[in-house]
């Protein structure tokens, strides 16, 4: 009798292992209108422009909108906004509000919570990051905003700026719009009321987010394109699953257990596009790769030696193997996605080893080893430095690598303090952005890459002009100071993969690199099946 | 009995406090700044400064340690600098799912590991005994991460048999709950055999060679009875020790697998934060995962006289 419970025992589990499709868990495919993504780390928080960083603004970016977003060639297009007015000075710009956005939790949008929504982001005690963007320590000064009616609200500069819209729209501040009853009495946060076509269900530490449809979205009329356009949330749901490791990302994409990984690997781009179901999409991003020379070294601020160094990369092979063949050479801190790269923004130093012996001869290098900084947790970043430490070889240059971690390395970039590094820094949208990353006073901070105050001078006035084709000119002539000066090596731009199952359609990339889930459509099961 | 332990116990506060100060001081030590990370693209030094002054890292290194000294005794373990969570919470809801895995997988390793190591003594230099030690020796030389990328290939990704990320509590849902440890489990606990079988075949062989053994033998007991009575509680004992270092060690140190299954483990949340450096998380998750390790060893100090009545706790 007791044997035979226990066979009987034994079967019941074998029965239950073997008879229920265990794979098909609660986050199965079957039946749900849900599409999950896989993310290589957890967010920072909820409350948009304060604790944040690039998966942080790729689920936040669901959730929560401003008066502006990006079309798909980087100009500043009406999100929360129906219009935007500049007023003849150039000192204030008028937006005027749609009227048909509703929060999440149902209030309609006006411009009175446009108002309080600016106004808690640049209050300092809200800590967002971006406030000194608007407080004239750099220049931008906000000086007001008004109510002028229901649905209109006005910004007003003490200076034209030019780059003001693009700033309302930028990414990483996420100016976002949002409720009042995102945060408590005392001003603390709760949760993010948006506009979004996602609001927030569920955030479950360490292993997924849950957005669900906001039902009362009303997704503008005009084609979807870059972040702007028509935002339709066709997904009931979207789970964006923690996968810290790449090699599970992978196993997850094979086995159906995520429909989208974006930012995978070049290195595993061969793999990925020889599993079946998947759809690969590659393309250029905004962000850019780079050489840093440190100019305040002694070895380094030699010009010849910098110039050397510079002949001696061929970036074309870096662009090439780094990128597995997506990415083309970008000599110019303008991204090619950027419609002021203009052909002055192609011209770089030609790969030329005898050229760069000869500056190497007739520079102070004495053989000394330059130690090149780098990590492995940006790939890209470790195989250039290996490409360049041989390329340097190649010349006669020791370069030495320094395998850091990576927030140790990124340190050292704080503080300058290295000769050589491989870097990466994430897509402006404007040039005058970008230059901003790198140009200035390295006293003041020693993260600034090239201290050329006449650089700083001419990227000034691009902030106040007006006329797009001067604004271009000045942009190619830094870029001619730059080449002059080699106080960095612009390689080329970073390459998006993402990879989509065949559960899902109609997913694009944006040369932004964020993943837009709004206009995907989840294909039912049986529509998977009948196509396999 | 209970004097030992209240010594014990009362041994384990010193030995946090030492601790929980060198993790603090070493920690800081580590090149990087957790408001850098905050701030990310935005490269704004004053920015970087209020970050640092809302954090409280603008503040001397010893009055931030006292700060959190006086907390902690309040059971204050502050906030996480990357999530904002409270850290006690984060880690006690990371404690349950690793706590989870471990004990299920060193269950399931002393379930094998006690009787293949008790048989392999038994039969020392046979071809089982050889058969036992080359497939013990396997199983510690093989990486785990490796066991568990073999298992999501075979059994997620060609059979689809198992998840390969996520994870559900048992306590919601048993039967999706067990999906989504079994490959972890295994992975894990086919490391631990390995040592456990190795450790309870030597500890048997030496308890068979003792002279109660043959005593028992002469005196004409089975040698079944003679195994179970006299040589497996004797041999068992060394390996409970070492099985509860075994367990201390992976409560904190089974960071590999957690991060390979996606398992919101504590020690994926410990490797997250020294990335992060995130100091508070650091801080409260070596406190908690040390408490635990100093609590497991002493019970398995309290089970040793019950298994090895020689044995008195004093």
């Amino acid at each position: 009798m007791t044997a035979m419970k226990k066979w009987i025992g034994i079967a019941a589990i074998a029965s239950l292992l073997g008879g229920c499709s265990i794979a098909d868990g609660p986050q199965s495919p079957n039946g749900e209108n849900e599409i999950r993504v896989a993310i290589g780390s957890d967010i920072r928080g909820t409350n948009p422009g304060i604790s944040r960083d690039t998966f942080t603004d790729d689920v936040m970016l669901h959730m929560v909108e401003g008066l502006l977003t990006y079309r798909a060639d980087l100009s500043p297009a009406p999100l929360l906004a129906d219009s935007v007015s500049v007023s003849e000075d150039g000192r204030r710009y008028v937006f005027r509000l749609r009227d048909d956005v509703v929060f999440h939790n149902g209030a309609p949008l006006d411009a009175a919570t446009v108002k309080w929504s600016w106004e808690r982001m640049l209050d300092p005690a809200t800590n967002w990051l971006c406030r000194r963007w608007y407080d004239g320590s750099r220049g931008l000064n906000l000086e007001s905003i008004d109510v002028v009616d229901p649905l209109t609200v006005a910004f007003n500069l003490s200076a034209p700026d030019v780059t003001f819209l693009d700033r309302v729209a930028n990414i990483q501040c996420m100016a976002a719009i949002i409720h009042p009853d995102s945060v408590d009495d005392e001003g603390n946060w709760v949760a993010p009321v948006g506009t979004g076509p996602y609001k927030l269900a569920e955030w479950r530490r360490g292993e997924y987010i849950l957005l669900a449809r906001h039902d009362d979205y009303v997704p503008l009329a005009t084609p979807r394109d870059g972040l702007a356009g028509a935002r339709v949330p066709n997904a009931d749901r979207i789970r964006w699953m923690i996968i810290p490791d790449p090699a599970s990302t992978k196993a997850a994409l094979q086995s159906d257990q995520v429909d989208l990984a974006y930012r995978l690997q070049a290195a595993d781009l061969a793999e990925i596009e020889s599993i079946e179901k998947i759809d690969v999409h590659t393309g250029e991003s905004l962000d850019w790769n780079v050489l840093l020379i440190q100019t305040e070294n002694e070895t380094l601020a030699d010009v010849s030696l910098r110039r050397a160094i510079a002949h001696a990369i061929d970036v074309s092979v870096l662009a090439e193997v780094v990128s597995s063949g997506i990415s083309t050479p970008n000599p110019s801190t303008v991204a090619r996605a950027l419609g002021y790269h203009t052909p002055c923004h192609d011209m770089g130093h030609a790969h030329d080893p005898a050229l760069a012996r000869t500056l190497l001869e007739r520079s102070s290098y004495d053989g000394e080893p330059l130690v090149l900084q780098t990590n492995r947790r940006f790939s890209n970043m470790y195989d250039n430095a290996v490409l360049i430490q041989g390329m340097l070889a190649e010349i006669g240059i020791n370069a030495r690598l320094e395998v850091l971690e990576w927030t140790t390395q990124l340190n050292n970039y704080m503080d300058g303090d290295f000769q050589i590094m491989t870097f990466g820094y994430s897509g402006r949208t404007d040039p005058t952005f970008s230059y901003e990353a790198v140009l200035g006073s390295k006293q003041a901070n020693p993260a600034m890459q090239w201290d050329s105050p006449r650089a700083l001078d001419i990227l000034q006035r691009t902030t106040t002009e007006r006329d797009r084709q001067a604004r271009a000119a000045l942009f190619c002539e830094i870029h001619a100071m730059m080449l002059e000066d080699v106080p960095m090596l612009n390689l080329f731009n970073h390459y998006v993969i993402a990879a989509s199952s065949d559960r899902i359609a109609n997913y694009r990339i944006t040369s932004l690199q964020k993943p837009r889930l709004w206009g995907v459509e989840v294909i039912p099961a049986q529509d998977v099946i009948a196509a396999q | 009995m209970y004097r030992y332990a209240a010594k014990r116990i009362l041994l384990t506060i010193p030995t946090l406090a030492i601790a929980s100060g060198l993790v603090f001081f070493f920690v800081r030590l580590l090149p990087g700044d957790p408001a850098l990370l905050v701030v990310g693209d935005i490269q704004d030094e004053q920015v970087l400064q209020e970050v640092r002054r809302s954090l409280g890292l603008d503040r001397p290194i010893f009055i931030q340690y006292l700060i959190w000294i006086k907390n902690i005794l309040s059971l204050d373990f502050g906030v996480s600098i990357s999530s904002g969570a409270p850290v006690f919470e984060t880690i006690m809801s990371r404690f349950g799912v690793t706590a989870q895995l471990v004990l299920i997988a060193i269950m399931l390793a002393l379930v094998i590991a006690v009787p293949v190591g008790l048989i392999a003594a038994w039969k020392h230099n046979s071809a089982i005994d050889h058969g036992v030690m080359i497939a013990a020796i396997l199983m510690l030389s093989v990486p785990s991460f490796w066991v568990a990328l073999m298992l999501i290939l075979v059994f997620g990704v060609k059979l689809g048999w198992l998840p390969t990320v996520g994870y559900v509590s048992p306590a919601a849902d048993f039967l999706a709950g067990l999906s989504y440890l079994i490959m972890p489990v295994v992975a894990l606990a086919l490391v631990v055999l390995g040592q456990l079988t190795r450790m309870m075949r030597s500890t048997a062989i030496d308890v068979l060679g003792r002279e109660y053994v043959t005593h028992a033998r002469a005196k004409g007991l089975s040698e079944a009875r003679v195994l179970r009575g006299h040589v497996l509680k004797n041999a068992f004992a060394p390996t409970l020790t070492v099985t509860g270092m075994i367990v201390g060690s992976l409560l904190g140190g089974a960071a590999v697998i957690e991060t390979i299954f996606t398992l919101p483990g504590v020690g994926r949340l410990l490797v997250d934060s020294i990335y992060a450096r995130d100091y508070p998380v650091i801080q409260g998750s070596v406190l908690i995962v040390g408490a635990a390790y100093v609590l497991v060893n002493l019970i398995v100090d309290l089970l040793y006289p019950f298994l090895d009545p020689r044995v008195r706790l004093q």
